[in-house]
């Protein structure tokens, strides 16, 4: 990479080879870029469609419709169905963060025999697919009146995500052991210093987390489709959107657009208000596998 | 420590697993006493699950459940429209199901029948004293009984025809639709028009079985092909007709060249029940669907100048021009339901009620399913209803046996035709030797 | 606030982790069993109750004709559901087939794509951020979302076939074409990528620059560069990416059950499961027809316990097999 510059225009006044330079290093990239932006530049132009043009392989909405938005919430609940989502995802990631820091830390820090055999059970459940156990959770959610309610959404994060726990220890044990270990010679238990010392230092990690899990949950539709894609008060905006396709609004691309955009929308606030957290996050998520 | 944590953990899951294992008994049966029209009633919310999901159609249910309970005050109904047969069945083995539910078509009525998922609504019948016979014309009764049980009822009905567009078919010469698919083969050739550079304008009639409504050409009806034969198994292998009617699918739709098939049903699948219909935009000379297609051409007011047609048989067919398929909503009342008596009553009301199924047969475009709505009915004489109407009245006309496998027959059946089609089946005979051999093993697993 | 991230972070080029290991060592000392059980309690019924019982479950179902939500009563079957699977039905095998081919089409290139573009990343030196946040941006948008644009994008007469015609290429039918569907998938995954992207891209910035630089003293060419520093440094990576993909790519259902099912509005939902032709009909979206639309819980349970046996080979053969390809600086392993 580094030859590259002495071959390149040589008997170009600098200004040229600036120009030319920066076009070798920037074309690439941005013609990739290009293509990673026009699927999106396709759906913000189709949702300012009229439903006459949207899906007609127009790309240039004439005239524009700024009421797709407003028709949203008359075609679908969506006020509702964004409260659900809201719900789902906030409860279920105080619910991860809750109990799984404590299993990381048993994981981490605590030293017992058996610790390394569950870790591996752990690892094991990180691993092991929603569809393998969805069929007996059903059949227990329905004899206990759960399904069509995001309780069965919800409650089981309350008692640990294994992805969560693997993630948190590995954070956890970045932390130098020098620091609990001084404060366990000072005589505090082990759920001070969890709270004290270890929570403290390990904020980032568990925001990262937490933005994780919330994701998570704002994007999953297997598990809504299964407990709540059936019910009349508890849909989320993941299911929602697409029977929005097919309640009477055939082919409203414009509104499924305009629907699919505020659905995206504060993931992309939150994305870039902690873009920081996120990228270190999931390199991390990388490293150990 | 780890013992100790995984025999917690052994320990509490196998408590579990007994516990989730006893499965629920069905809900207790209770006398069946009609609820008499005029009698009062203490104040009843029931829960109506439909299929329907158009604006139009929703507003015509809406309607007639709001007369429904300004003529019977306690009886207030929870209307949900857009619930396919697979909600249902989820809704039951979530142990919540409706108090009634219409049903799009009557493949599952043998499965729901046979697994208890539906009351058989015999009991309930002959103490309101409805006469179903007398009431519900004999081609009806086929599809939502089972093996005896008056599973279902029928709400609204279809016939399927080909539509042709007359000012085409003037164009190229043709003066009466076709009555055999050879005619019609002939037909869809002279019907078809190229653009300058080659490509397809107009095709003359597209037959791929996952097209908009053609799979009910596959049931073999039109030339009297029994989907099951008189010992219950399919007679895929042992119908020669079965053979006939494939390759004749298949060479009519070769004969486009390759790819524009797939390309038309690419482009149009989504839009077959709207404006964009090739039918509507001209982009097919011929299109065979339902009855409601009369209701969406009306609606486009495209001024389309169109015949209707029963579908043509087989050349090696005799006798059955004119049958058709005739299969259709049904209502049923699901065997969990906490309101079955008013559940049935509602059911009996809806299904029966000669003003309701009239006007939403003239909403949704479907034929009244009862002797006394269709006499009422002012569509019957109707040049495009006319042809559908007597289809139904045709005693050729049939829908294939209900089995215990639900809707899996057709299913299957569905996909052997795309496969053969897209050339993916080597040999033919053999092909559909396997095929029948497949759905009489699902419909044996799934009957015992 | 994102120290700790960050050095972490660092251990991507294998940089010394801290001495969790020599502290152990020091202080040998137990917790009581009681504490350890109190911060475990949660989890531990958690893993019972969703994770342990369902498997356990799942495999009584499996011997079994069960139907959720049915009345017939349940009869133990034996092996029959498996004997079914694999001898009766074609769904099962298209479905393994589909999976597959996803694993071994999808996965791969998805890697090599977030491997590109890390590399086209790097190469930037001003505006490194910006490039880095757009290729990312794709990742954040949620499958669902995702899998309708790109229905929108690949339409048989939408806007990317406009474009392709004013070029005179073809006019592929995407989602609406057998032969397209599951390429049409892999493009939306390729869009996707930028988790991994981001990944390649903090392996590749922790390779030194001296040692390109002495690679270019004795005169080695880009390949041979590639393959004797990025290659070990970035090997991590690729082991990582190709596991997950292989397990998510198993199980892949959310992308395929949307587009199958928003192509084609006007079937209903049991004809839309695997549209177009059963080629998008893959391992997950079958077992969901079977388990949650013809609700036969005992024959889906079969489906399901093979699948868990599937993905656990698969990993422990691929993990094996990848030991010696593996490079891992810093000794971590």
């Amino acid at each position: 990479m580094t030859g590259r510059r002495h071959a390149l225009g040589r008997n170009r006044s600098p200004l040229g080879r600036r120009l030319l330079y920066g076009l070798a290093e920037h074309a690439p990239a941005v013609a990739v870029a290009l293509c990673f932006l026009l699927p999106l530049m396709i759906s913000v132009l189709t949702a300012f469609m009229t439903q006459h043009q949207a899906g007609t392989g127009s790309l240039w909405p004439s005239p524009w419709d700024f009421g797709n938005f407003r028709r949203v919430f008359t075609a679908m609940p969506f006020g509702r169905d964004l409260l659900n989502t809201v719900l789902y995802a906030g409860l279920s990631t105080i619910g991860t963060i809750v109990s799984s820091v404590p299993v990381a830390y048993a994981l981490a820090r605590l030293r017992w025999r058996g610790r390394e055999a569950f870790f591996l059970v752990v690892l094991a459940a990180m691993m092991l697919p929603a569809q393998v156990t969805s069929l007996p959770l059903y059949v227990f959610y329905s004899h206990i009146g759960w399904v069509g309610t995001l309780k069965p959404l919800i409650v089981p994060s309350f008692f640990g995500d294994a992805f969560s726990i693997f993630l948190l220890r590995q954070f956890f044990r970045t932390i130098p052991g020098e620091l609990t270990e001084a404060a366990r010679v000072d005589g505090a238990g082990e759920l001070r210093i969890l709270l004290r010392v270890m929570i403290p230092m390990t904020k980032p990690a568990i925001a990262a987390v937490g933005l994780f899990s919330f994701l998570y949950a704002w994007n999953d539709f297997y598990n809504p489709l299964l407990y709540t894609g059936n019910s009349q008060g508890g849909q989320t905006l993941a299911v929602a959107l697409t029977q929005l396709a097919k309640s009477g609004h055939q082919n409203a691309y414009q509104l499924q657009m305009a629907a699919s955009l505020m659905f995206l929308l504060p993931v992309l606030v939150l994305f870039f208000l902690a873009q920081k957290v996120f990228v270190e996050g999931i390199a991390l998520t990388g490293i150990k596998g | 420590m780890f013992k100790l944590i995984t025999g917690a953990v052994a320990g509490t899951a196998a408590a579990l697993l007994l516990a989730g294992c006893t499965s629920a008994g069905p809900a207790s049966s209770e006398p069946t006493t009609a609820i008499s029209a005029g009698a009062s009633h203490a104040p009843t919310t029931i829960s109506v699950w439909t299929f329907n999901h158009l604006p139009n159609e929703v507003a015509a249910f809406t309607a007639a459940l709001n007369r429904l309970h300004a003529k019977y005050p306690w009886l207030t109904v929870k209307f949900v429209p857009n619930k396919d047969d697979a909600a249902f069945a989820k809704a039951v083995a979530a142990g919540d199901p409706p108090d009634v539910f219409v049903a799009s078509a009557p493949d599952n009525v043998g499965k729901f029948c046979a697994n208890g998922t539906v009351a058989d609504l015999g009991p309930y019948l002959s103490s309101a004293k409805v006469n179903t016979t007398a009431t519900f014309p004999a081609a009806t009764l086929v599809y939502t009984k089972y093996q005896g049980k008056q599973c279902a009822l029928p709400l609204l009905t279809d016939a399927f025809g080909l539509y042709y567009n007359k000012k085409m078919f003037a164009a190229a010469g043709i003066t009466t639709p076709p009555k055999t698919l050879s005619e019609l083969a002939a037909d869809a050739k002279k019907l078809t028009v190229k653009n300058g550079d080659g490509s397809i304008k107009t095709y003359g009639f597209v037959s791929r079985s996952d097209y908009n409504a053609n799979r009910y050409i596959y049931t073999g009806v039109q030339s009297g092909t029994k989907f099951y034969g008189a010992d219950g198994k399919a007679t895929f292998g042992t119908d020669p007709k079965w053979q006939q009617l494939l390759q004749w699918d298949k060479s009519l739709g070769d004969s486009y060249g390759p790819g524009n098939v797939q390309k038309f049903v690419g482009r149009y699948q989504p839009h077959a029940d709207d404006t964009n219909n090739p039918f509507l935009t001209g982009a097919a000379a011929m299109e065979f669907d339902g009855e409601w297609h009369i209701g969406e051409i009306d609606a486009a007011k495209k001024g389309i100048d169109y015949g209707i047609a029963p579908m043509p048989m087989l050349d090696s067919a005799s006798g059955t021009y004119g049958a058709g398929d005739t299969l259709g909503t049904v209502a049923y009342l699901p065997a969990g339901s906490k309101h079955k008596q008013e559940g049935f009553f509602a059911l009996q009301q809806l299904t029966t009620d000669t003003t309701f199924l009239n006007t939403l047969a003239d909403t949704v475009s479907n034929i009244p399913s009862t002797f006394a709505s269709l006499q009422s009915w002012d569509k019957a004489n109707d040049p495009h209803w006319k042809p559908l109407v007597d289809m139904f009245k045709n005693p050729g006309s049939y829908y294939k046996t209900l089995t215990p496998a639900g809707e899996e027959d057709m299913d299957t059946w569905r996909e052997f035709l795309l496969q053969y089609e897209q050339g993916k089946v080597a040999n033919l005979p053999s092909g559909l030797a396997g095929i029948a051999k497949k759905i009489d093993n699902s419909n044996a697993q799934a009957g015992n | 606030m994102t120290t700790t991230v960050a050095r972490s972070a660092g251990t991507v080029s294998g940089a010394p982790r801290r001495p969790a290991r020599g502290e152990r060592r020091r202080h040998p000392s137990k917790t009581r069993w009681w504490v350890v059980l109190a911060f475990l309690s949660p989890f531990v019924i958690g893993l019972a109750t969703f994770v342990l019982y369902p498997v356990a479950a799942t495999l009584y179902y499996s011997l079994t004709n069960f139907q959720a939500g049915s009345y017939r009563p349940v009869r133990f079957v034996g092996l029959n559901n498996y004997r079914t699977l694999f001898t009766q039905s074609d769904n099962f095998w298209i479905a393994v087939r589909n999976t597959v081919w996803m694993v071994v089409i999808m996965v791969p290139l998805r890697t090599a794509w977030a491997m590109l573009t890390a590399w086209l990343i790097t190469r930037v030196k001003r505006g490194r951020n910006v490039y880095r946040t757009v290729f990312f941006l794709p990742h954040m948008v949620p499958p669902v979302a995702a899998a309708l644009s790109f229905i929108v994008l690949l339409n048989p007469v939408g806007p990317l076939n406009k474009l392709l015609g004013l070029f005179g290429i073809g006019e592929p039918g995407w989602f609406s074409d057998p032969a397209w569907s599951k390429p049409s998938l892999v493009l939306m995954a390729l869009w996707a990528a930028g988790n991994t992207m981001v990944i390649f891209s903090a392996a590749m910035l922790d390779v030194p620059r001296e040692l390109y630089e002495a690679a270019d003293l004795d005169g080695a060419g880009p390949f041979r560069k590639f393959r004797s520093i990025t290659l070990p440094a970035i090997s991590p990576v690729i082991y990582f990416s190709l596991l997950t993909g292989m397990i998510y790519a198993f199980q892949y259902f959310t992308e395929a059950f949307v587009v199958s099912g928003s192509a084609n509005v006007e079937a209903s939902s049991n004809e839309l499961i695997g549209y177009p032709a059963r080629s998008l009909l893959f391992y997950s979206t079958e077992l969901y027809q079977q388990g949650f639309s013809y609700f036969k819980t005992g024959y889906a349970s079969a489906m399901a316990w093979l699948l868990f046996l599937a993905i656990f080979a698969a990993t422990v053969v691929f993990i094996r097999a990848s030991r010696r390809f593996v490079h891992y600086s810093g000794g971590d392993r």
